[in-house]
């Protein structure tokens, strides 16, 4: 009885021991689903996408082809603003979506180019900055008051 | 951390048998005069030949107690006196335990399989050896799907917001 009291008194300590040794760590991340697309085989995609509705599927098909004849160093500019974008809060995210929508409803399609054009610009000033190139001739020749403070929004709400 | 490559020292190189077989005399001749000229320089093959010499020489020295002419026959009497006082449950779960224990005493069996039982709930607690989560490429939920095709959405938003490839030079 005393043996086995003592092997009990071990394996407590023992057992403790260990559990504080190997404390489980952060759980091994998985990739973001669209990561695990991106490196699926052509069959295994095929696999998994096969029960989607076929609109959606095409959809996704598409721009997923789109992101891979990208050239490397445009794909890892645009997966560093992704990143960076779903790094903001939902409620940030959502008011960009809206502004996006807005942008592409709203704006007349001659002048979109020079509208993200003018957006990049905008993204690289402060605030103060952004306001006086804004309120520049140049852009007043450009772009209606309306489309001029869509920019502004945008530029505001823009991940870095 | 220090190499042992190349090193005369059987410790450094972690084989101890040939002093083992040095201190039984079972080493070559040759073997033996070079490893003999190593243990003389050696501390830590000169400790532990030193060491092992003293085992054999306790072995040698151990002599055996002389057993009487009738030892047998009273070890056979006094084996059949104790079975006849021994209950008949007794002998049933002698033999059962027995069995069971392969011929162990059950005070080293029982708690042997005690150890063993509390062992398997440590480690069911906790388990050091849990495997960290299987990444499976061919496996995608529904919930997973949408949340590609939103990345997508937004990856294409934010395409179309900036100047083209050629402006950016990239």
């Amino acid at each position: 009885m005393r043996l086995l009291r003592r092997v009990l008194l071990l394996w407590t300590l023992g057992g403790a021991a260990w559990g504080l040794w190997a404390q489980p760590g952060e759980p091994a991340r998985r990739p973001h689903p669209l990561e695990q697309l991106r490196r699926m085989a052509p069959e295994e995609r095929e696999r998994v996408l096969q029960n989607m509705p076929p609109e959606r599927r095409q959809m996704l098909e598409e721009r997923l082809e789109r992101w891979e004849r990208m050239a490397p160093r445009r794909k890892q500019h645009l997966d560093g603003r992704l990143s960076s974008f779903q790094q903001m809060k939902p409620e940030q995210q959502q008011a960009l979506r809206r502004l996006a929508r807005r942008f592409q409803e709203t704006m007349p399609e001659g002048k979109r180019l020079e509208g993200r054009r003018a957006l990049t610009m905008l993204q690289g000033l402060d605030p103060e900055a952004r306001k006086r190139v804004l309120g520049s001739a140049r852009m007043r020749e450009r772009f209606s008051e309306q489309e001029r403070e869509l920019l502004r929004e945008m530029a505001e709400n823009m991940p870095d | 951390m220090k190499s042992t490559k190349g090193s005369a020292c059987p410790v450094e190189r972690g084989e101890e048998e040939i002093l083992l077989r040095y201190c039984a005399g079972t080493l070559a001749a040759e073997g033996a005069a070079q490893l003999e000229g190593h243990v003389t320089s050696c501390s830590r093959c000169r400790m532990w030949v030193q060491e092992q010499q003293m085992v054999w020489r306790a072995l040698e020295s151990w002599e055996l107690e002389p057993v009487t002419a009738d030892f047998d026959a009273a070890l056979l009497a006094r084996i059949a006196r104790e079975k006849e006082a021994r209950p008949g449950w007794r002998g049933w779960w002698e033999r059962a335990v027995g069995a069971w224990s392969g011929g162990l005493e059950w005070r080293v069996a029982v708690p042997a399989a005690a150890l063993a039982l509390l062992l398997a709930a440590g480690l069911a607690v906790t388990n050091p050896f849990r495997g960290e989560p299987v990444e499976t490429a061919v496996r995608l939920e529904a919930r997973e799907i949408e949340q590609a095709e939103r990345a997508l959405e937004d990856l294409e938003m934010l395409r179309q917001l900036e100047p083209p490839e050629e402006d950016k030079k990239l």
